[in-house]
């Protein structure tokens, strides 16, 4: 098992140690990948021009890892947005408080403080993508307005392991999740542009849901722990794959153990549209990305999102952004 | 015709400026709604973070308007999306080049460099609806990684008027700029929302320059060989002040091309000739370096290549008119 601990409020030196426990170094450009035995993938750390860290990990893992940050008096936050696929279990651990997932994924979006501990386990053969920001207190004073005594802060970081499952990883953080993984791959001359306004709508969209929340008072939890989670495999389930056509209703209540009626309810409750609603919007944000990626023909996108029928997909295109799939291809080649 | 001439690049001021020129009360409000002697409509200004300015501007003008932006050393650029409806004819002026546009909708995203000196002559009764961002070179070389990225930018503004139509405005911008200008005042997170719908902006108008640029291969009157030599050039000259300036016989064997060439596109690139452009840039630094307090005159012309203080002095004076232990003096 590889056990990492740590205290660092500074990411490109928690890399250099991480990447030194496990028998590597960091390049210049600040990543490393995992030698084989412990997993294969890479973890990099990026300094933006507007101050910010970030670290990005890409991994399956060969072996468990245990990964804790210790609390330190520096005051710094962590925004971290996973996407695990969980082999066996995972445990979480907050300060003294322990909870353990065995769901098979786990999409989440927290924001985590130094003046907790806060650490997972993970087991062998699990999917690690995550991007963690780093703020100090004083970049969150400058940028955010928010000073650290704020009430909306203080009363999500205390709620601590029950501020896990606040926020759904939803259609519009998993876009702009997908693109900054994507964007590291490539080699653009804006990346670093293009991955720091990423970031910086990922931050934006967190902290106006905070402030929203608290303000329409639903901040209070009315689903349990359980179903949220429950509500996060149905999500993670229906926008997993296009390719294939979508579980239906009653599939995706037998695996949530929920009723077909309450399934409906609770996950418009949740991510705001129904589930087929919800399938179809994530399904077409995917055509235009293809779209705009000019590998691929209108005929080929729709045949790659599982549409039998060409005029059916121009069609729902149509519906969710108002153009149609031939035009927007030709406005990208003008 | 009513006529304003900036030669700052504060968008507080110009707002205050422009209330003064057309006679209409002013309470240091970031806003000024046009009072109806005047047309119909409204200006907005806000900063962001003491890194970027922003000024909107919805209006119909009753009179004739002329606006001149000289060019000046420290080195700026404006970010301009103009949505106008066109009647009657606007004139662009860039450094020496006149575009004019008549009776059509003028939906560009342009960027325009203090190295020139950029004028608009809007006839009244156009509808002017217009973003502008303005940022300094620090800014955009941090933000963009300009030192890799510099050339294609250089190539863009030696086209001069040439450039105000590559990038037309389509729904994607449309949508970010209305985002800006409908804000809600009481957003916690306003800022940031500002901050982040500029930078998409930026992001936008550099993605689609990159990918343009191969196309405009044509336009150039500078080849891409030439540019990269120049931008070589230019990097040698400003590089450390402290030592004496290459001759332009050593810089054009540096760079490899003839001093005659050297010197017409140089000035055709950065509008200035060698020399002036060295001169400028040399005073500019003087002038940061004493405004962070830590150089007295002496040190500063020393770090600018000055052996004798008041041969800096007079140089100095002559180009900020004002003498640089007043400045020394403010910090």
């Amino acid at each position: 098992m590889l056990y990492l601990s740590y205290t660092h409020t500074d990411y490109y030196s928690f890399l250099a140690d991480f990447a030194k426990s496990v028998g590597t170094t960091l390049t210049t450009e600040g990543s490393f990948d995992f030698p084989p035995n412990f997993a294969k993938g890479y973890n990099k750390v990026l300094t933006l021009p507007n101050g910010l860290q970030a670290i990005i990990i890409d991994a399956v893992l060969n072996d468990d890892f245990c990964i804790t940050r210790n609390k330190s008096a520096d005051e710094f936050y962590a925004l971290r947005f996973d996407e695990f696929h969980i082999n066996e279990k995972m445990t979480i651990k907050f300060d003294k408080e322990h909870i353990h997932k065995s769901e098979n994924s786990r999409s989440a979006v927290m924001l985590t403080s130094s003046l907790f501990d806060y650490g997972f386990i993970l087991k062998k053969g699990s999917v690690v993508k995550g991007i963690n920001v780093l703020m100090t207190k004083e970049w969150l004073a400058k940028y955010l307005g928010i000073s650290s005594n704020d009430k909306v802060i203080q009363k999500y970081l205390a709620l601590k392991t029950a501020s896990i499952n606040l926020e759904p990883f939803d259609t519009q953080y998993r876009q702009l999740f997908n693109t900054i993984l994507e964007e590291e791959k490539k080699d653009n001359p804006l990346k670093t542009v293009i991955i720091q306004n990423r970031i910086m709508l990922l931050i934006e969209r967190f902290f106006t849901r905070l402030y929203k929340k608290m303000e329409t008072k639903i901040f209070r939890k009315t689903l349990s722990d359980e179903e949220i989670q429950r509500l996060m495999n149905t999500e993670a389930k229906l926008v997993k794959d296009f390719s294939l056509a979508p579980p239906t209703i009653p599939q995706l209540a037998k695996k949530a153990v929920m009723s077909e009626t309450k399934l409906k309810t609770l996950f418009k409750k949740v991510y705001g549209s129904s589930i087929y609603e919800y399938y179809q919007k994530n399904r077409m944000i995917r055509a235009r990305y293809l779209l705009e990626s000019r590998k691929y023909s209108v005929k080929e996108v729709g045949m790659m999102l599982n549409f039998k029928n060409l005029s059916n997909f121009t069609i729902a295109f149509k519906k969710e952004f108002g153009i149609l799939p031939s035009n927007l291809q030709e406005e990208l080649k003008k | 015709m009513i006529v304003f001439n900036i030669d700052h690049k504060n968008y507080q001021k110009l707002l205050k400026d422009f209330a003064v020129t057309l006679g209409i009360p002013y309470n240091d409000t970031d806003y000024l709604i046009l009072p109806e002697t005047v047309g119909k409509g409204i200006i907005k200004v806000f900063s962001l973070f003491d890194e970027l300015q922003v000024f909107l501007i919805d209006a119909v003008f009753n009179e004739r308007i002329l606006t001149t932006r000289k060019k000046s050393d420290d080195q700026y650029y404006i970010l301009h999306f103009d949505d106008f409806k066109i009647t009657e004819t606007l004139k662009f002026t860039v450094e020496d080049e006149m575009l004019q546009k008549t009776n059509m909708h003028h939906s560009v995203a342009r960027l325009t460099s203090n190295m020139f000196t950029n004028k608009e002559e809007i006839p009244p009764g156009v509808h002017v609806k217009a973003v502008k961002v303005l940022f300094n070179s620090k800014w955009l070389k941090k933000y963009l990684g300009l030192d890799s990225n510099e050339a294609v930018l250089q190539k863009y503004l030696s086209l001069k008027t040439e450039s105000i139509d590559i990038e037309k405005l389509d729904a994607a911008y449309h949508h970010l700029l209305n985002d800006l200008w409908e804000i809600e005042k009481e957003n916690p997170l306003k800022n940031i929302y500002l901050q982040n719908r500029v930078s998409l902006l930026v992001e936008r108008f550099f993605s689609r320059l990159f990918e343009k640029m191969n196309l405009l291969e044509g336009k150039f009157v500078i080849n891409e060989e030439d540019v990269q030599r120049l931008v070589k050039a230019k990097q040698i000259l400003v590089n450390d002040f402290s030592e004496q300036p290459p001759t332009i016989t050593k810089l054009s064997k540096l760079v490899s091309m003839s001093a005659t060439t050297l010197k017409r596109k140089f000035k055709d690139m950065f509008g200035d000739s060698i020399y002036a452009y060295y001169q400028k840039q040399r005073l500019q630094k003087a002038k940061e370096l004493l405004a962070t307090g830590k150089c007295n005159v002496k040190e500063t012309a020393e770090a600018i290549g000055y052996h004798n203080p008041s041969n800096f002095i007079v140089a100095f004076k002559r180009h900020f008119k004002i003498l640089p232990g007043d400045l020394a003096g403010i910090s």
